[in-house]
């Protein structure tokens, strides 16, 4: 497999159409996760993906020899763009001036997993605004550390902080009350 | 907020916020894509330079030769929707550079004589509106969208750079007669 991936990079470096497209094969679903969460938009998220995969494939300085280390590089940069399409949209996120205490992770675990109705979880999540999802996605399904959501929105770490707190209880009163 | 934790909650929410199968296609439109990134960016490349440096000389030539230099209509470039907005953004971009360079040009040749700096400048305005016309002509073009913005940023791109060196070439003109 990492054989197989060298294999591909090499192709890429050469130009080579086969490795390119086995290299999109490789990375675009992924990434088209990633894009279509933050956008909930099928298009945009291909044409996030496709403006990624275009920019490493005809920049070779930015292939990386190592599949994972690339995933994570790309996949940041498909978040990044992917922001850059939200605000294009007018999707805003400010710095907040008042700090809110981090929602404990077992009250928005328990109020999820007690009634575990996805239906109803989709439903809330769909109702939540793009600046309140975007967040929401960032933390827990791209994992992305404060810090770093923190950079990709260019505010501070305690203004993700409290707008990350606010995003879940959000999605909790929507959850519980629909 | 730990990993297991983080997890399971992880799960919840990708299982109840699916992601649906790319459309149709896209790796078709992505090897497009690629071979034409591939074709433009040998050929634009030097194309640019080329007008850019082109361009610049024959302004240079014009106006210290004295050649009358062909005048070319001005058109205002209307932009409403779709592939539009992506070209208004790139023309606005653009247009507040070549702004900023033709303040500077005026700037250092305020010094020049009145009749070559009049010559000058009308030179400069025509470089900045120069791009909207053809703009206008390479959106009536039977190409693809991306290859609108592509060829449209690089034509802005080239009158740009045949003002900065303008710019350069005054400032460097200036910096010698300021040292004798």
């Amino acid at each position: 497999m990492e054989a197989d991936y060298r294999d591909i990079i090499l192709g890429c470096r050469k130009e080579r159409q086969g490795a390119q497209l086995a290299f999109y094969d490789l990375f675009a679903p992924a990434l088209y996760a990633s894009a279509f969460r933050l956008l909930n938009n099928d298009w945009e998220a291909e044409e996030v993906v496709q403006e990624v995969l275009l920019k490493v494939l005809t920049d070779t300085s930015l292939l990386n020899s190592e599949a994972d280390a690339m995933l994570r590089i790309l996949r940041r940069m498909a978040i990044n763009l992917s922001i850059d399409h939200l605000r294009r949209r007018k999707v805003v996120w400010e710095e907040w001036s008042d700090s809110l205490a981090e929602q404990s992770v077992e009250s928005i675990e328990q109020a999820m997993i007690r009634q575990e109705d996805v239906a109803q979880l989709y439903s809330a999540i769909a109702m939540m605004s793009e600046k309140d999802r975007g967040i929401l996605m960032l933390s827990i399904v791209e994992e992305l550390t404060t810090e770093e959501i923190s950079q990709i929105l260019g505010i501070r770490p305690s203004s993700v902080r409290s707008q990350l707190s606010r995003a879940k209880q959000r999605l909790i009163k929507l959850y519980r009350y629909e | 907020m730990n990993k297991k934790d983080n997890t399971a909650l992880k799960q919840l929410m990708e299982q109840a916020w699916p992601v649906p199968p790319q459309p149709s296609g896209s790796r078709e439109r992505f090897a497009q894509r690629l071979a034409q990134k591939r074709q433009t960016s040998r050929k634009y490349w030097w194309w640019g330079i080329g007008s850019a440096v082109g361009i610049a000389a024959s302004i240079i030539i014009a106006l210290f030769v004295g050649q009358p230099s062909v005048g070319t209509q001005t058109e205002e470039l209307t932009l409403t929707e779709g592939i539009n907005t992506t070209i208004a953004e790139v023309r606005g971009y653009y247009k507040a550079q070549m702004w900023s360079e033709t303040e500077y040009i005026l700037e250092l040749s305020k010094d020049m004589k009145p009749e070559m700096q009049a010559k000058l400048m009308a030179e400069v305005t025509q470089l900045t509106e120069n791009p909207d016309s053809v703009a206008l002509t390479i959106l009536s073009e039977d190409i693809d969208d991306d290859r609108k913005i592509y060829y449209i940023t690089s034509v802005y791109m080239a009158h740009l750079r045949s003002l900065q060196y303008i710019h350069q070439m005054l400032a460097e003109n200036k910096m010698a007669s300021d040292k004798q």
